[in-house]
C-alpha cells in the first residue's frame, strides 16, 4: 500500500550482560500507516519501550542490540541507515515523548530555548516565530517560554515535551505512557489535546500504555504484548469486541481492570507473574499463567492466525495444528 | 444499624510555611462503618494521604477529633499502643517502604517484637499463618524484598498490617505502583481479608474504577476539603457535585463506543492549597461558578440519604 508509513518486520531485540542475555523484543511484525495511530499495550517488561528506543535507534551502544528483523521507515531501513541520516531523522521525522516529564526537560534552559534547540538542529535558524507558535498549539502562554521547567506544573511541563516533540511536525510520533504521570483531569486535557493535535498535522502515532482506557480514546489500531511478543493484533473495534475470539492474555487483562460500569465484585485476574525475559518458558511465553494450556503449548510456540477482517491473534487455541491434534 | 468503626469530627492539619498556611486537610468530617470501607479519592495534593496518616497520629493533627471505637485517640497523650496495634497503615511503594535488609520472615515479624506479642513460637506460628493468607510461599521466608517483584512486595506490605489483628487499615493507594494483572490479584486478596475477619478499610486512591470497586461509601476530595460524600452506587450514578462529575467523565473507560460520548473537560489546573480564599475551592475551574460560591459559610448540605456535598449549585 503506498501510504504506509513504517513496518517492522521479524525484530527482535536483546540486552546483553555478564552472566546471560535478557531477550526483550521477540519477533515483532508491525505496519502503520500515515494518520494512523497504534496503541502497544502490555505490562511492565513486557519490551513496549524497548521497541520503541528500536525504532529511533536509541538503545544503550554495546548492552541493546536489535540482532534480527528490519525496521522500515518511507522504504528506507532505519538499521542499515549510518547515524548522521539517523540524527536527521531522529526529531525531524520521528519523535518521541517520554514518560517522566519531570526528567525529560533540562532544568538550567528556559523552555523556549529547549523547543528553538530541536528546530536548530534541523536548520531554522530563526526559530522565534515557530516556538511561539508551537506553544500556543500546546496551550501555554508564548509569553512564558522565558521561564523554567520548575515554573511549570505536570501537566504543563507534558505540554512542553509535546511541543518539542511536534517542533518539527514529524511523520511519526512514539508516545511513551505520556499521560501515566499526570493526574486524571490533566490527563483528559492531554490526551484530547494530543487527538488534536494529531488530527491537525496528520502525524501517525504508536501511542504505549498499560491503560486499556487510554487505548480506547485515543486509538486507532491496538497491539496486546507480552514477553517480547504481539499476541494479538486488530483494529480498536475488533480488539474490544467482547463477543469475538482473543488471546486468553487480552481476556486476563481485561478481566484485570475494575470497571467503572458494571457491578461485578471479584475480579478475574492473570495468576502468576510475568516471566523474566532472561530466561522465557519454552512453547507459548503465556503458557504457565495461561486457563486453556495444552501439551502443545508448553512445547512449541504459536504460529500467527489472522482471520479474515486483519485480526491477529498468536495462540494455538486458534491454529490449524492445535484442532488438528484435539482430533 | 452497624457500629461505627472510626469517626472524624472537624479533622484539620494545616502545615506552615514561610509562604503561608498549607491547608492540608480542611474540618474533614467522616465516619466509617465496622466492616466497610471508605473509599478516599482525589487528585495529587488534595489532601488525601494527609488525612490517612492523621488518622493513625502518624502526623498530629491541628484540632478535631479522631474518634476510634468511641474512643478520642488524640485524648490520650503519648500512650498510643493501644489503638495503634488495632489501627494499621498499607503504604504506596513497595519498593521503599520495606527494609531492603530485613529477610521476610523479619519485616512481617517485626509489629510483633516491637510489641512483644508472644513467645518466639508464638511469633513464628502467627507470621507463617499470616503468609499462607496472603499468598506468600513458606519458602520466602529467609528472601529479601530485592529478590521478589512488586507483587510479592506489596503482599508483605498487606501481612505487616494484618498480621497485628487489626480492626481498621487505612490503604495509602496500595495497588497504584503496580501493573494491572497483579493489582486485581491484591484487591481481591484485600476483599477477601476483609470478608473473613470483618476489618474496616479507608482505602485512599486516586483510580476511581479501583475507588468503585473495593468501596461502600466514597468521600471526594478537593483541596484539603471532602466536596462529595455518598454511598459507591449513589455517587456513580448521580454525582451532585460538579468537580465529582468531571472527575468521572475524565477517567478513559476501556469501550471504544463510549469513545463519542461528550465529555466534560475542567479547564486549568488545581489552585494552592497555601492560604485559600474563603468559599468554594474549586470555584475558580468550575463552570458552574457564580459570586455566591465564595461566600465563607459554605458547608456540606445533604442533599439524599447519606449524601452530602459542599455546593451551592448541586447539579440534577
Amino acid at each position: 500500500m503506498e501510504n504506509k508509513l513504517l513496518e517492522l518486520k521479524d525484530v527482535r531485540v536483546k540486552y546483553h550482560t555478564l552472566d546471560y542475555d535478557v531477550m526483550a523484543v521477540n519477533g515483532v511484525s508491525l505496519e502503520l500507516n500515515k494518520g494512523e495511530s497504534l496503541g502497544l499495550v502490555g505490562e511492565t517488561g513486557a519490551g513496549k519501550t524497548t521497541l520503541a528506543l528500536s525504532i529511533l535507534g536509541l538503545l544503550p551502544k554495546g548492552v541493546g542490540e536489535v540482532y534480527e528483523g528490519e525496521i522500515i521507515f518511507k522504504g528506507e531501513d532505519l538499521l542499515q541507515v549510518p547515524e548522521k541520516r539517523m540524527r536527521d531523522i531522529r526529531g525531524m521525522h520521528i519523535s518521541m515523548i517520554f514518560q517522566d516529564p519531570m526528567t525529560s526537560l533540562n532544568p538550567v534552559y528556559t523552555v523556549g530555548d529547549q523547543i528553538a534547540e530541536v528546530l536548530q538542529l534541523h536548520g531554522n535558524k530563526h526559530p522565534d516565530e515557530r516556538v511561539d507558535e508551537i506553544l500556543g498549539l500546546v496551550g501555554i502562554d508564548p509569553s512564558r517560554k522565558v521561564c523554567y521547567p520548575h515554573q511549570f506544573s505536570g501537566g504543563m511541563k507534558q505540554r512542553i515535551v509535546i511541543a518539542m516533540a511536534l517542533a518539527c511536525e514529524p511523520d511519526l510520533l512514539l508516545a511513551d505512557e505520556p499521560t501515566t504521570a499526570l493526574d486524571v483531569t490533566i490527563q483528559a486535557q492531554v490526551l484530547a489535546m494530543i487527538d488534536d493535535i494529531q488530527k491537525k498535522l496528520g502525524t501517525s502515532m504508536i501511542l504505549i500504555t498499560h491503560d486499556l482506557g487510554v487505548v480506547a480514546e485515543t486509538c486507532d489500531k491496538v497491539a496486546i504484548m507480552y514477553a517480547g511478543e504481539i499476541v494479538e493484533y486488530g483494529t480498536l473495534h475488533q480488539v474490544f469486541d467482547k463477543t469475538r475470539p482473543h488471546h486468553p492474555y487480552t481476556v486476563g487483562l481485561f478481566g484485570s481492570i475494575p470497571d467503572l460500569s458494571s457491578d461485578k465484585r471479584r475480579l478475574e485476574p492473570i495468576y502468576g507473574m510475568t516471566p523474566d525475559p532472561s530466561d522465557l518458558p519454552e512453547g507459548c511465553y503465556f503458557s504457565p499463567r495461561c486457563n486453556h494450556c495444552t501439551e502443545l503449548c508448553k512445547q512449541k510456540g504459536a504460529a500467527i492466525h489472522v482471520s479474515e477482517d486483519g485480526h491477529m491473534l498468536k495462540c494455538h487455541l486458534f491454529t490449524q495444528e492445535n484442532k488438528e491434534a484435539a482430533e | 444499624m452497624k457500629k461505627t468503626m472510626l469517626e472524624t469530627v472537624d479533622l484539620v492539619k494545616y502545615f506552615d510555611t514561610k509562604n503561608g498556611i498549607v491547608h492540608a486537610v480542611d474540618h474533614v468530617n467522616l465516619s466509617i462503618p465496622e466492616g466497610e470501607t471508605l473509599g478516599v479519592v482525589g487528585e495529587s495534593g488534595c489532601g488525601k494521604s494527609t488525612l490517612g496518616r492523621c488518622i493513625l497520629n502518624l502526623i498530629p493533627a491541628t484540632s478535631g477529633q479522631i474518634l476510634f471505637d468511641g474512643k478520642n485517640i488524640l485524648e490520650r497523650g503519648g500512650k498510643s499502643k493501644d489503638f495503634r496495634q488495632k489501627m494499621q497503615i498499607i503504604f504506596q511503594d513497595p519498593y521503599s517502604s520495606l527494609d531492603p535488609r530485613q529477610t521476610v520472615f523479619n519485616l512481617i515479624a517485626e509489629p510483633l517484637k516491637t510489641n512483644r506479642m508472644g513467645t518466639k513460637a508464638e511469633m513464628r506460628e502467627k507470621v507463617e499463618a499470616i503468609m499462607d493468607t496472603v499468598g506468600l510461599a513458606p519458602r520466602l521466608a529467609t528472601a529479601y524484598p530485592h529478590e521478589l517483584d512488586g507483587g510479592r512486595r506489596q503482599r508483605i506490605g498487606v501481612a505487616r498490617a494484618l498480621v497485628m489483628d487489626p480492626k481498621f487499615v487505612v490503604c495509602d493507594e496500595p495497588v497504584s505502583a503496580l501493573d494491572v494483572s497483579i493489582q486485581a490479584q491484591i484487591l481481591n486478596l484485600m476483599m477477601d481479608v476483609q470478608e473473613e475477619r470483618g476489618i474496616t478499610y479507608m482505602f485512599i486512591t486516586h483510580d476511581l474504577s479501583v475507588v468503585k470497586h473495593i468501596s461502600h461509601a466514597i468521600a471526594v476530595m478537593y483541596l484539603g476539603e471532602v466536596v462529595e460524600l455518598a454511598p459507591k452506587e449513589e455517587l456513580f450514578a448521580h454525582p451532585r457535585h460538579p468537580y465529582t462529575k468531571a472527575l468521572l467523565s475524565a477517567v478513559p473507560i476501556p469501550d471504544p463506543a463510549r469513545r463519542t460520548m461528550e465529555r466534560q473537560l475542567i479547564k486549568g489546573e488545581v489552585t494552592s492549597p497555601v492560604d485559600p480564599a474563603p468559599g468554594c475551592r474549586f470555584a475558580p475551574r468550575c463552570p458552574y461558578a457564580t459570586p455566591e460560591c465564595l461566600s465563607p459559610s459554605l458547608g456540606m448540605t445533604e442533599v439524599g440519604p447519606n449524601h452530602q456535598i459542599r455546593c451551592c449549585h448541586p447539579l440534577d
